[in-house]
């Protein structure tokens, strides 16, 4: 979190300088680094890569050097292509403070690289250093290593595993002996060691060889990947015992930061409660629906401002325009103003990096969400598109910092929880489809009334583009909807439900209906015809792969599909195949159900009803139930592929 | 000229009166809209130094909520060669109260192929605007070298009300302009002259917004623009062309060769001199050394400046081993002459262009170089950047094209490259399946010749095992996603032609109901959803090349059963393009071919109706399917 930037500031002012960085020295000559026979077929592997992070207290204050040492062996062209380009992201006004890279063809030849080829760009005001390296060719070993000075920051993570298999991978992190760092390392790195090497403390992680692997469906590889995280424990020079960073200090900072308003503020709080509509009159849950309404209507967000704009509220409420740290402070002091009780939560996201109640590593309570006692539920400021009490399903299922307000005296403070937030009941999140099907006279179309009902987390990612986009776009893309599953873009007519992302009833769905002519679900073979029931649910994701799995399944929320077909047969057809629309995998434990796949139907007289119901009860699912898993997945994709021949009696 | 000054002021209010009620009802529904943009360029000559600055300004009206906040920043790109002198912008409330801009960032603008270039981007907020907002930008660019300048296009992302180009020449200048696009007959030109300046004015009033389409060609070829040029100089009496022919242009272009690889390189030599020795012709010198360019040069490019415009020494390209276009037609140049291979640096504008020398003899048209060899009085195109490319044939996005041929320095040559027709990229796939128990199983082959081989071979070139089999997968797949291949091979016959082969299992494709098989014999249906917006969209449809694809199923009839129905033949062509679908059985076996050629690089609006009645010909034939019966 960018807001504790200042914080960092003061404890190195409070240290005295010491001992300076130890300079990155390669060998004289390089050699050539034989490569593991399993890794022949890869692009390129890293040989060697060391990652090293040395904090130094200087006069000018408190800074990090991190460098970072690779080998790497090119097998063929794409590894040329990936390598011969360099970027080296650092801070403006820092510096780099080395760069140095060489190569080592394979007839011995070193070509050296010359510093003067560096040019500087800026990027989403990112700065990067970028070069080329010079004579690249299949079989070469390049050697570089970069220095990066930054302002130190006391929490940090390192992969140390990615696009590229690593044969020899080291983290250092390297420290004054009176700051105590920790460091954790997961997803199966070793633990770190500790030693004093002269007057530095040099924690260690020696991962040894690494296989970088494919991407897996339904997983998430980031949160998988293997990396370290450190964080700055204990200052022993001021006290060994007191924990520093816990996550109870985080709270009370957060809530100096966000919580506090001065009598300005408060008056333009006010008159925009006023703007919004707010009154007395209206519960609570109706005031925080109409606050974030208002709110997420006439302001805008972009991480790319400076968060200092969120220490002029009055600024902010003129422009319209804020940082994150901003619209946080402008939702949770207006929910204030509003009177409506409230914490303040910080949450990781299980995409990439999450809260660890033991390991506080500030740097991954990253989003802030509102938490309401009264209610029990959650909304999400910086979230344009989700409305209380949905908030980003990657934010939820995880453990929350909750910062809970308590008074002491006069003092308002908070402390810190940490516990998981749940999402809302599993049920409330469903992408369901109702068709009802005829055929045409002639026996060459389908005429399909369609509703498609989003719920829950799964809706505002289909209501959104109805909301931003132009109107041209907002055509194809209802087009796209709805030719999934009818596989027509002739539409005779279609309307919506519940289209706005603001709702009075959140739970409502999103309903998307029409009426759709489509000839590509019927085939002709002489007098019989082909009815492609199964396409009606659209294409699905399948599993058919055969090879081994490594990472768990995880989704983004736990929901539930929910398919009806209706389907009125000819007078004069019958369909002798209808026992292929049985199908069927259902999972439970102790009783409940957690996933499954269940199509059934009923035929009467000539009208033949279908139901398919699909359910992921949870969002993580342990290798183990990997075969299961699969069943599942694939019950959907083959149900894609049932047709019904309808031949004449 | 003081008793003019009410009268303007009159007239200005009444113009933005109505501007107001026209946004609405010209542009129903705009997000937001253009109510004014105006290039104002004026051109400086002094001492036969030609110089020019632009004065820019746009005022976007903004129509609802979301263009406030997606319009939010706002842009003003420069470079070395359009150097920014000065800029403003504000936004203005509906009730026309003026807002400051804030967080101001000038940043790199990077193209993505391109590594490093100068030029720039400054960005900035505005804050506060919202629905009924107009935001003002404004700017003045030098641009020391009037060789190179931008057209100027009237089309943009959200329509115009009133667009505007004002260019200013003294009169000792002699100025052309050129319209290009589809909307010419909107603009509307004027001319004045005061003392010794001229200006020509360009209005166009009303401008839709510019339609986007990934399957275009770039916007050159419609859009609509002006583009414009100073054709000569007069001092003292004496007339001296600048850009009147592509002569002048060529003078311009060949300084930036000139003293180019005019220094021995023994390691270069050496390498040239390996790969010639036992070449028996001049083309298999030729042919060599283009392959070794082609697998070790890697395309890089570091455009600051004038590196954007002057080729890198042949020597140095050699020891880097990487470079962009210019730096590869130069180490090309090298070795071929070397070789004693009559090699020429050759400027050419890729197919994203749409200019020819003859009519616009300017920087502008060409944006690529490449090296032309002279080979039994027949020139050959070769282009560095292109990995793959078959040696005499030119590179995909340059067929077509004008190539401006440097023979020396006074001599150069403009030559069209070839556009190879249809038989020379030939994409033939057959199936060749019978039944088993866990569904079809057989074999495929697919034979890909011309830019289908030299396509797949770059793709190759950068995929190994599990990479390569994942692609294969995708790119070869057929039936339905339960397809599993195995043993994929892909073969180089010959330089023009490869061949792909699998082994393949098909389950769930062909339905059994009742002691009778129904298989769909057409494994692809390549065009379904393929219709074109017809008649709303008013932009071409681009080609990557001509070519006369086919794919065919054969499936061996399982022992006791018979064709019980086999679908007709259907043929259907227009002058547009068209299909063919046979099937064909006997006692063994029963076939299926559908083949499709393309006849065009550029598919042009009027030609979209014809397109579209292929298809309606096409879909039925894609729901035929085949009976099997005992």
């Amino acid at each position: 979190m960018r807001i504790l930037f200042a914080f960092f500031l003061l404890l190195s002012a409070s240290l005295s300088h010491g001992q300076s960085f130890t300079r990155l020295e390669w060998t004289a000559k390089p050699v050539m680094i034989p490569v593991d026979e399993e890794f022949a077929g890869d692009a390129a592997v890293m040989v060697a890569e060391k990652k090293t992070v040395e904090f130094v207290i200087e006069k000018e204050g408190f800074f990090v050097y991190n460098t970072v040492h690779r080998i790497v062996h090119i097998n063929n062209d794409k590894g040329i292509e990936y390598f011969n380009k360099v970027y080296l992201p650092y801070t403006r006004g820092l510096d780099v403070v080395d760069v140095k890279a060489r190569t080592l063809l394979p007839d011995g030849k070193v070509m050296v690289f010359d510093e003067k080829n560096i040019k500087e760009i800026t990027e989403d005001d990112n700065v990067y250093k970028i070069f080329a390296l010079d004579g690249l060719t299949r079989g070469c070993q390049i050697e570089y290593y970069y220095t990066v000075k930054k302002y130190a920051s006391l929490f940090g993570r390192e992969v140390m595993l990615g696009r590229f298999s690593v044969m020899n991978g080291e983290f250092q992190l390297i420290a004054p002996p009176h700051l105590r760092f920790e460091v954790k390392s997961f997803n199966g790195l070793p633990n770190a060691t500790e030693k004093l090497v002269g007057e530095k403390r040099v924690i260690s992680v020696s991962s040894g060889k690494m296989k970088s692997g494919e991407e897996e469906k339904y997983s998430k590889p980031d949160a998988n990947s293997k990396r370290v995280e450190y964080k700055l424990s204990y200052n022993t020079s001021n006290n060994e015992r007191q924990r520093l960073f816990t996550w109870n200090e985080l709270s009370k900072k957060v809530f100096e930061s966000f919580g506090s308003f001065n009598d300005k503020e408060k008056k333009k709080l006010k008159e925009l409660l006023e703007d919004a509509g707010v009154s007395d009159k209206m519960n609570t849950e109706e005031k925080i629906i109409r606050i974030e309404s208002y709110i997420k209507k006439n302001f805008m967000y972009r991480d790319d401002i400076s968060d200092d704009d969120a220490d002029d509220l009055v600024g902010v409420i003129k422009s319209k325009l804020c940082s994150e740290r901003a619209i946080n402070k402008l939702f949770s002091t207006s929910m204030t103003v509003a009177g409506i009780d409230h914490h303040i939560v910080l949450t990781g996201d299980r995409e990439d990096f999450s809260i660890d109640p033991k390991f506080e590593n500030w740097n991954n309570a990253d989003n802030v969400l509102l938490y309401f006692p009264q209610t029990n539920k959650y909304l999400a400021p910086t979230a344009s598109i989700f409305r209380y009490p949905w908030i980003p399903p990657t934010w939820a299922g995880g453990n929350g910092v909750f910062c809970v307000t308590t008074t002491i005296g006069t003092l308002t403070t908070a402390i810190a929880e940490v516990k998981p937030i749940p999402f809302e009941a599993y049920e409330h999140s469903f992408l369901n489809m109702n068709m009802k099907v005829k055929m045409d006279e002639k026996q060459e179309a389908l005429v399909i009334d369609v509703k498609q009902l989003y719920g829950g987390y799964s809706a505002p990612n289909y209501k959104a583009p109805f909301v931003f986009y132009p109107p041209d776009e907002q055509k194809n893309f209802l087009k796209e909807l709805i030719k999934f599953g009818t596989n027509s873009e002739n539409i005779l007519t279609s309307g919506f439900e519940n289209k706005e992302l603001d709702q009075k009833d959140p739970y409502s769905p999103f309903v998307i209906s029409a009426t759709v002519k489509s000839t590509q679900l019927i085939e002709h073979a002489g007098d019989k015809i082909i009815f492609k029931v199964g396409e009606l649910i659209g294409q699905q994701v399948e599993m058919y792969e055969t090879g081994e799995r490594v990472a768990d399944m995880d989704l983004d929320y736990p929901h539930a599909l929910v398919r009806t077909i209706e389907f009125q047969i000819p007078e004069s057809y019958e369909i002798k195949n209808l026992k292929d629309l049985d199908m069927g995998h259902v999972y439970k434990e102790n009783g409940e159900l957690t996933m499954g796949f269940v199509s059934s139907y009923t035929l009467s007289g000539n009208l033949l009803k279908i139901l398919i119901k699909e359910d992921y009860v949870r969002v993580h699912y342990p290798l183990s139930q990997y075969a299961d898993f699969k069943k599942v997945i694939n019950a959907a994709a083959d149900f894609n592929k049932v047709a019904l021949v309808l031949q004449k009696k | 000229m003081k008793k003019l000054r009410p009268v303007f002021f009159a007239a200005l209010c009444l113009a933005t009166g109505s501007a107001a009620q026209d946004v609405k009802k010209e542009f129903p529904d705009a997000q937001a809209v253009y109510t004014s943009v105006v290039k104002e360029v004026e051109f400086f000559s002094e001492k036969g130094k030609v110089t020019a600055r632009s004065k820019y300004s746009e005022d976007l009206q903004l129509l609802s909520d979301n263009a406030a906040k997606m319009m939010s920043r706002g842009q003003v790109y420069h470079s070395s060669f359009s150097a920014l002198n000065s800029w403003e912008a504000y936004g203005l409330s509906p009730e026309k109260r003026k807002l400051k801009i804030a967080n101001t960032k000038t940043n790199s603008n990077r193209d993505d192929y391109i590594f490093f270039d100068d030029s720039k981007e400054t960005s900035f907020d505005f804050p506060g605007i919202s629905n009924g907002s107009t935001r003002h930008i404004e700017y003045v660019v030098d641009h020391p070298d009037a060789h190179l300048m931008s057209p100027f296009y009237f089309d943009r992302y959200f329509p115009i009300l009133n667009s505007e180009l004002r260019i200013t020449f003294p009169s000792s200048l002699r100025l052309r302009y050129v319209y290009k696009g589809t909307n010419t007959d909107k603009i509307q030109f004027s001319e004045s002259r005061k003392r010794d300046k001229v200006t020509y004015t360009f209005k166009a009033a009303n401008v839709p917004a510019s339609q986007n389409y990934p399957d275009a060609p770039s916007s050159s070829w419609y859009a609509t623009h002006v583009v414009f040029y100073v054709e000569s100089v007069e001092e003292n009496g004496t007339v001296t062309p600048f850009l009147s022919t592509p002569a002048d242009l060529y003078k311009y272009n060949y300084e930036h060769i000139r003293h180019l690889n005019s220094q021995r390189d023994p390691h270069l030599e050496s390498i040239t001199d390996s790969l010639t020795a036992g070449a028996g012709s001049d083309r298999e010198k030729a042919r060599r050394i283009y392959k070794w360019v082609q697998g070790h040069i890697k395309y890089v490019a570091f455009e600051d400046g004038m590196e954007g415009f002057i080729p890198r020494e042949a020597a140095l390209v050699c020891s880097r081993r990487y470079g962009d276009c210019k730096d590869m037609a130069s180490i090309l140049t090298a070795m071929l002459k070397r070789a004693d291979v009559p090699a020429y640096f050759t400027w050419i504008g890729t197919r994203s262009l749409n200019y020819t020398y003859a009519e616009t003899p300017l920087p502008l048209v060409d944006n690529h170089m490449i090296c032309t060899i002279l080979l039994d009085g027949e020139y050959i195109f070769l282009d560095g950047t292109d990995d793959a490319c078959i040696f005499g044939i030119p590179s995909s996005h340059i067929q077509g094209k004008e190539a401006m041929v440097a023979i020396g320095e006074n001599d150069f040559k403009i030559i069209t490259v070839p556009i190879p027709p249809k038989e020379t990229n030939r994409y033939t796939d057959s199936t060749i399946l019978e039944f088993s128990e866990n569904g079809l199983k057989g074999t495929l082959r697919v034979s890909l010749s011309g830019y289908f081989a030299s396509g797949l071979r770059s793709t190759l070139n950068y995929r190994t095992g599990k990479e390569r089999e994942d692609y294969f997968n995708n790119r070869f797949g057929r039936g339905n996603n339960k397809v599993k291949f195995s043993n994929w091979k892909a073969e180089s016959i010959n330089e023009h032609t490869m061949v792909v082969t699998a082994d393949l299992v098909l389950p769930d494709y062909a339905r059994k109901i009742n002691e009778e098989w129904m298989i769909n014999m057409n494994l692809f249906k390549w065009y379904e959803g393929e219709e074109i917006d017809f008649p709303k969209r008013k932009v071409p449809i681009s080609f990557d090349y001509l070519s006369t694809s086919s794919y065919t199923m054969v499936l061996k009839i399982p022992e006791g059963f018979k064709p019980s129905y086999v679908p007709k033949a259907k043929e259907y062509k227009n002058d547009v393009w068209g299909f063919s679908m046979r099937y064909h059985a006997d006692k063994q076996t029963i076939s299926m071919t559908q083949e499709f050629d393309t006849n065009t690089l550029l598919l042009q609006p009027k030609d979209f109706e014809d397109w579209n009645k292929v298809l309606e010909q096409l879909f039925p034939q894609y729901k035929q399917t085949v009976l099997l019966s005992k």
